[in-house]
C-alpha cells in the first residue's frame, strides 16, 4: 500500500518538477557557478574566483545601476502601493456603490501588455504635442507643455515609476480588497459603537489585521519593479545620462553586446541576492512588528 | 485515517441577515461631504487608469495628423476602421505582417496555458494529497520561485534552450513557461479543498489512480483549471524580454516583439494611428480572456496573496 502510493506520487509530480529543476531551478544554479568564471559564449569558462564580483563593487557603471534600479523601485512601490491602499479602503466602504466596476476600471492596466501599453504612454509622454501636454496646455499650464518627460535626468525615473505604477496598481488593490473584506465585520462595528472614529478603526482595527499582506504587497512590488526591463526599454532605453538604466538593462548589455557572460552572470547574482534578502527581511521586520 | 477538510467552511448564511441590517444603519451616518470626497478621488483614479487606453481606441480609428494634433482633438472627425485591416495585413515587418505576430501569440500563450493546466493540476494532487519527505521544503522552493526576478535568469535559460536547439523556434518561446511555481502553488490550494473521503471511497472500490485522478481530481479542479489557464495565458502573452532574447527571425516573433519595433525613435514611418490600432489589437485576446474568467482569475489572484 505504502509503495504503491509513494509510485502513484512519482507519477503525478515528477513531470512537473523535471520541467521546474531544468527551466528554473539549473539556470539559478548556472548563474552561481558562471559568476565566478569568465566565461564567454561559446568558449570555456576559466575559474577566477571572485574576480568578477571586487570588478562589479568598482564599475561605476554597475553602481549607476543599482542606483537606477532603486529609484524607480521605490518611486513604483510609494506610489503604488499608497494609492493601492487607499482606493481600496475606500472601495471596501459599505457605502460606496458599483465598488466592482470602479475595481474593474483599476484593474483593467493589469491584463494588458508591457509593449502595447509602452506606445501609448510614448504618446503621453512626448513633448508638446503628448497627451500630457495637451492636458496641461487645456488646463492652463502652459509652462509645462515643453516638459521633457522622458529624456530629462530627474523626470525620467519618475516617468517610467509612473507608467509602473498605472500598470501595476490594480494588482495590489486587489490584494489590499481582499484582505479587508477578511477584517470581521462585527469587529469593527463593535469598535464603531465604542466610538471608534474612522482613523481609529483603521490604526487599531484593520491595521494590525493587514500588516501580513503588507508585507507581501511589498515585497511582491518591490521585486517586481527592480526586475522590470519593459517600461524602460519603451520609454527611455536606459537614458538620459544613465539615469534609467536599471540591472535588467546592465545584464543584458554586458551579455550580448560586450560579450562577458561571467561578468553578467555575477551582476545577475547579486541581482537575485537582492530581492530574496529583500523578501526575507522585510517579511522578517513586519513578523516582528505584528508579535 | 487522517482528518476531514483542513479548509474552515466560510458558510456564514443565516449569521449575514442581521450584519447586513447594522451596516444599513452605517449608510445614514457617513456624511454627503465623505462620500463626495469618496467619489472624486474614485473618479480621479478611473480617470488615471483608463484614460490612456481610451485614448489610444479613439487614436485608432483617426488619421495619422490627427493622432497628435494641436490642441488635443479627442473624436476622430471620421472613423477610419480600416486602420485595423492595414495594421494587421500590411507586410510592414520585412515581410511578415502583424496578424502573423498575433497567430505566433495566440499559438504560445495556449500551449502554454494548456500545459500549465495539466502538469499543475497533476503536481498540485501530488502534493495535496500524498504525504513524502520534503514536501514542505519543496513548496518554498516553488512559492520562493515565483520572486525570482526573472532577468536574473535569463542568460543561463538562453544557454539551456540553446542546448536544447530551441533558439528561434516558437518551441523555444513555450518551454520555460510550462510550469510555474504559481501555477503549483494555486493548484495544490485548491486541491487540498478536494475531500480525501471522496478518494479513499473510489480507492476501496478498486479503483486504479488514474481512474481517481481523470473521475474524481479532474472534474472537482474546475476552479484550479480556469485559474491556472488564465494567469499562465496572461503571463504567457505578456512575455517580451524573453522572445526578445530568443526570437531571430520575425516569422516566429510575438505581437508585443513586433509591437516593439514600432514606437517613437524606431526607423519606421510614424503612423500613429496604425501603432495604436496594433496595440489595441494586441490587447484584445488577453482581455476577452480576462473577462470570460474574471471571477476565477481575481480569486485566484487573492489566494496567491494568501489571503483566502
Amino acid at each position: 500500500m505504502k509503495q504503491r502510493e509513494l509510485r502513484t506520487c512519482l507519477v503525478f509530480i515528477s513531470p512537473a518538477i523535471i520541467f521546474f529543476v531544468v527551466f528554473w531551478a539549473l539556470p539559478v544554479l548556472m548563474a552561481g557557478y558562471y559568476s565566478f568564471t569568465d566565461w564567454q559564449v561559446g568558449r570555456s569558462a576559466p575559474w577566477v574566483g571572485v574576480a568578477n564580483f571586487t570588478e562589479l563593487f568598482g564599475d561605476p557603471l554597475f553602481r549607476t545601476a543599482i542606483k537606477a534600479s532603486l529609484t524607480i523601485a521605490v518611486l513604483a512601490v510609494i506610489g503604488g502601493v499608497g494609492i493601492a491602499l487607499s482606493l481600496a479602503l475606500i472601495l471596501a466602504h459599505p457605502d460606496i456603490r458599483a465598488a466592482r466596476w470602479w475595481r474593474l476600471a483599476i484593474f483593467i492596466p493589469v491584463v494588458t501588455d508591457w509593449v502595447s501599453t509602452g506606445l501609448v504612454w510614448q504618446m503621453m509622454y512626448l513633448r508638446d504635442r503628448g497627451v500630457i501636454a495637451q492636458i496641461l496646455a487645456k488646463l492652463g499650464f502652459t509652462s509645462l507643455v515643453r516638459t521633457e518627460w522622458t529624456t530629462d535626468p530627474t523626470l525620467a525615473p519618475i516617468a517610467i515609476a509612473i507608467f509602473i505604477i498605472w500598470k501595476s496598481t490594480g494588482l495590489y488593490t486587489l490584494f489590499f480588497l481582499a484582505a479587508l473584506k477578511a477584517v470581521p465585520k462585527d469587529v469593527l462595528e463593535a469598535s464603531t459603537v465604542d466610538g471608534a472614529g474612522a482613523w481609529q478603526r483603521f490604526r487599531y482595527v484593520r491595521w494590525p489585521l493587514m500588516k501580513p499582506i503588507t508585507t507581501f504587497i511589498i515585497v511582491i512590488a518591490f521585486v517586481t519593479a527592480l526586475g522590470l526591463y519593459e517600461p524602460i526599454f519603451m520609454l527611455t532605453g536606459g537614458g538620459p545620462a544613465g539615469k534609467t538604466r536599471a540591472l535588467p538593462i546592465f545584464l543584458l548589455e554586458n551579455f550580448f553586446q560586450f560579450e562577458r557572460s561571467g561578468y553578467a552572470s555575477a551582476a545577475g547574482l547579486i541581482f537575485l541576492g537582492m530581492s530574496l534578502t529583500f523578501a526575507f527581511v522585510a517579511s522578517r521586520v513586519m513578523k516582528e512588528a505584528v508579535s | 485515517m487522517n482528518a476531514v477538510a483542513t479548509t474552515v467552511p466560510t458558510n456564514n448564511g443565516p449569521t449575514m441577515a442581521p450584519r447586513r441590517s447594522i451596516s444599513k444603519h452605517r449608510t445614514r451616518r457617513s456624511s454627503v461631504l465623505f462620500r463626495v470626497f469618496c467619489y472624486t478621488v474614485l473618479l480621479a483614479a478611473a480617470g488615471f487608469f483608463l484614460l490612456p487606453l481610451v485614448w489610444m481606441l479613439l487614436a485608432a480609428v483617426k488619421t495619422q495628423p490627427e493622432v497628435l494634433a494641436i490642441p488635443i482633438r479627442w473624436l476622430p472627425s471620421r472613423w477610419h476602421w480600416s486602420n485595423f485591416g492595414h495594421a494587421l495585413f500590411d507586410e510592414r515587418f520585412a515581410g511578415e505582417t502583424f496578424a502573423r505576430f498575433l497567430l505566433n501569440s495566440m499559438i504560445v500563450a495556449t500551449v502554454t496555458a494548456l500545459a500549465c493546466v495539466l502538469l499543475s493540476i497533476m503536481v498540485g494532487y501530488g502534493f495535496a494529497k500524498f504525504r513524502f519527505r520534503g514536501r514542505e521544503g519543496l513548496l518554498w522552493v516553488l512559492l520562493g520561485s515565483t520572486l525570482l526576478p526573472f532577468s536574473s535568469v535569463v542568460i543561463p535559460l538562453f544557454i539551456i534552450v540553446q542546448r536544447l536547439g530551441q533558439l528561434d523556434s516558437l518551441g523555444g518561446l513555450t518551454l520555460p513557461f510550462l510550469v510555474t511555481g504559481q501555477a503549483i502553488f494555486l493548484s495544490r490550494q485548491f486541491i487540498r479543498g478536494i475531500p480525501d473521503d471522496y478518494l479513499e471511497a473510489a480507492r476501496i472500490d478498486g479503483a486504479s489512480e488514474t481512474w481517481v485522478f481523470l473521475h474524481i481530481v479532474l472534474p472537482l479542479s474546475g476552479s484550479a483549471i480556469s485559474t491556472v489557464a488564465v494567469i499562465s495565458f496572461l503571463a504567457s502573452w505578456n512575455q517580451f524580454l524573453w522572445p526578445l532574447v530568443i526570437s531571430s527571425s520575425q516569422s516566429n516573433f510575438t505581437a508585443p516583439l513586433g509591437l516593439s519595433l514600432l514606437g517613437v525613435g524606431s526607423s519606421f514611418q510614424t503612423d500613429y494611428q496604425i501603432w495604436m490600432a496594433s496595440a489595441t489589437l494586441a490587447m484584445i485576446p488577453p482581455l476577452v480572456f480576462f473577462l470570460i474568467l474574471e471571477r476565477p482569475y481575481l480569486r485566484g489572484l487573492e489566494m496567491m496573496s494568501g489571503v483566502k
